[in-house]
């Protein structure tokens, strides 16, 4: 435990470097999964079509999908003899990437709609009787909800920060490349290292708790 | 006032509108007359609503035409109407944000610069009764207070048609009034009224006309409505001057504009009667129609009084066009608001 500490403290090159990889890949594989997840979930939310319960709830359940499926899957279509195996990013940072924003895609575009759908409905025909346009409509709406919008990001990245499957799978856990902290704690336990592990655990603990506190707060004060 | 030949502000012929089948709201024919304030109640879901919805062309008929101004809406007239017309819905709505940005909004988004906004929010935040509220928190009003900002809303468009959608329904006795008295000033300004409300007091003190909705469909008032004021109170009765006519009700303080005295109150008789009913006033028929089983009729007695009478009655004492009759109800038949 003393060891672990030391290492934090001392500013330990290799932690401080898995720490940086994970928060890398975990914000870009976010950020990427909100690019069209925000939109998808905003349409979803105003929209009325036909099979937009079933749409909402295989959604719903898609948030709960096995990380390790995930990787499954991205490796079989990635790995050389993949139909994608020709880009060769297998074992990459692109690869934990894309497999993550793959995780993270239904819980933004999910919690966004659900953030959205409690607005009024009476909403868009307040603003229209005001005089605004379809176009005006759709973006107060995201603005009126837009702590909703934050919550959805924010959580998207608190599941691929913490998650161990696709990261290990597809990044292979390479020292100095795609060694995130997960794949770093899985290593470090195994081979009987703890204090490496627990050094990367209080920081992984202490960045799920910050993310979890500000969605907290957030909650709290929309 | 516009000439006869003018069109209506709104004219409705044949209105259906359905909700997942169910037909919620069927108007035959209805016209409301620029400047007037047209007041609706009814019970929950009669479709006042849906009726306020139908004129401000936020929703489509599934049968029929509402015309503004003589064009269709939605369709021709949309335009018009947006211009010149806005809905403040039940639940007052505000957006995140200042009050300020929320009054504003309406200016600024058909395109007014900021400041001219600006100022037009101030003007409506005065009207409503919260100078100064520009800066405050949406999320930080009481319930009156949101009601009455987004009434501001509506306003700073300076709307020539207010539509109204139960202004008084989450706010105290205060509140009302005060919304009362807004209603008042900005009818008086020459915007036409029309609104939808539960509170009979407060419709029967507004209302140039009332119009009642019964499971969607207009259905007739049994009541006389008459406007005036106290003239003076004795020990027994207070005098309620309405027209040319002087009304003998229970006496009570207060501030009342409206003697409301039901239609099946009021005794016809060829003679004057030898009674206890205190009011009695002379007048002529002018109009006789059938209302379902009975008749209704209209006396002139230097203001029209509408009575329900029977058929038998009816002829047994000669009621017909041109007829004079006396009409006799008690001073405790008429209820003033």
């Amino acid at each position: 435990m003393g060891r672990a500490f030391e290492l934090l403290v001392s500013g330990d090159r290799e932690v401080w470097f898995i720490t940086w990889t994970s928060l890398r890949f975990s914000m870009s594989s976010a950020l990427i999964a909100c690019i069209p997840g925000i939109p998808l979930g905003v349409l979803i939310a105003l929209r009325r079509f036909r099979g937009r319960r079933v749409l909402l709830a295989v959604l719903t359940s898609l948030m709960a999908l096995p990380t390790v499926v995930v990787g499954l899957i991205v490796y079989s279509l990635i790995s050389r003899a993949g139909p994608l195996g020709s880009f060769g990013i297998l074992f990459t940072p692109r690869a934990v990437i894309l497999g993550q924003a793959i995780l993270a895609l239904p819980i933004v575009v999910s919690m966004t709609a659900s953030g959205l759908s409690s607005l009024d409905p009476l909403f868009p025909e307040v603003l229209t009787t005001l005089g605004a346009s379809k176009r005006e409509v759709l973006w107060m709406s995201v603005r009126q909800s837009r702590g909703a919008v934050l919550s959805a990001s924010l959580a998207s990245f608190g599941r691929v920060i913490g998650e161990v499957g696709v990261a290990m799978m597809l990044g292979g856990n390479i020292r100095w490349y795609t060694r995130t902290i997960t794949t770093a704690i899985a290593l470090e336990t195994s081979k009987g290292e703890f204090e490496l592990g627990l050094a990367l655990g209080m920081v992984l603990l202490v960045m799920a708790l910050g993310v979890n506190a500000a969605l907290h707060w957030m909650v709290r004060h929309e | 006032m516009s000439s006869p030949s003018a069109p209506r502000l709104f004219e409705i012929r044949g209105l259906r509108a359905r909700f997942d089948g169910r037909t919620v709201l069927s108007v035959d024919s209805l016209a409301i007359k620029e400047g007037e304030v047209t007041v609706m109640v009814g019970e929950n879901g009669s479709g006042k609503t849906t009726l306020l919805r139908l004129l401000n062309g936020l929703i489509t008929p599934a049968e029929g035409s509402v015309k503004f101004r003589g064009k269709p809406v939605p369709g021709e007239g949309l335009v018009a109407v947006r211009n010149e017309s806005v809905l403040v819905h039940q639940s007052p709505l505000l957006f995140r944000g200042t009050v300020g940005l929320n009054v504003a909004y309406g200016p600024r988004i058909r395109g007014m610069r900021r400041a001219e906004a600006a100022a037009r929010a101030s003007a409506a935040l005065r009207r409503v009764g919260l100078p100064g509220f520009e800066r405050r928190r949406a999320s930080a009003l009481s319930g009156g207070e949101e009601q009455r900002v987004s009434l501001a809303r509506a306003l700073a468009l300076t709307p020539r048609v207010l539509l109204l959608d139960e202004p008084t329904s989450n706010v105290d006795e205060q509140s009302r009034r005060e919304i009362e008295t807004i209603i008042r000033e900005v009818s008086a300004s020459g915007t036409t009224v029309i609104m939808s409300t539960h509170n009979m007091e407060l419709a029967y003190r507004l209302c140039g006309r009332l119009l009642r909705l019964d499971a969607g469909v207009p259905a007739e008032v049994e009541e006389n409505i008459l406007k005036g004021r106290i003239e003076r109170i004795d020990e027994q009765f207070a005098y309620f001057r309405t027209g040319d006519a002087l009304l003998r009700c229970p006496a009570r303080q207060g501030d009342f504009v409206v003697a409301v005295l039901p239609c099946d109150e009021l005794i016809l008789s060829r003679q004057p009667l030898d009674s206890s009913a205190r009011n009695q006033l002379n007048g002529i028929v002018t109009e006789l129609r059938p209302a379902g089983s009975l008749l209704t009729t209209v006396i002139d007695c230097g203001i029209p009084l509408k009575a329900l009478i029977t058929r038998e009655a009816a002829a047994e004492i000669g009621v017909a066009p041109g007829a004079a009759c006396v009409v006799t109800f008690k001073a405790s038949a008429v209820r003033l608001h």
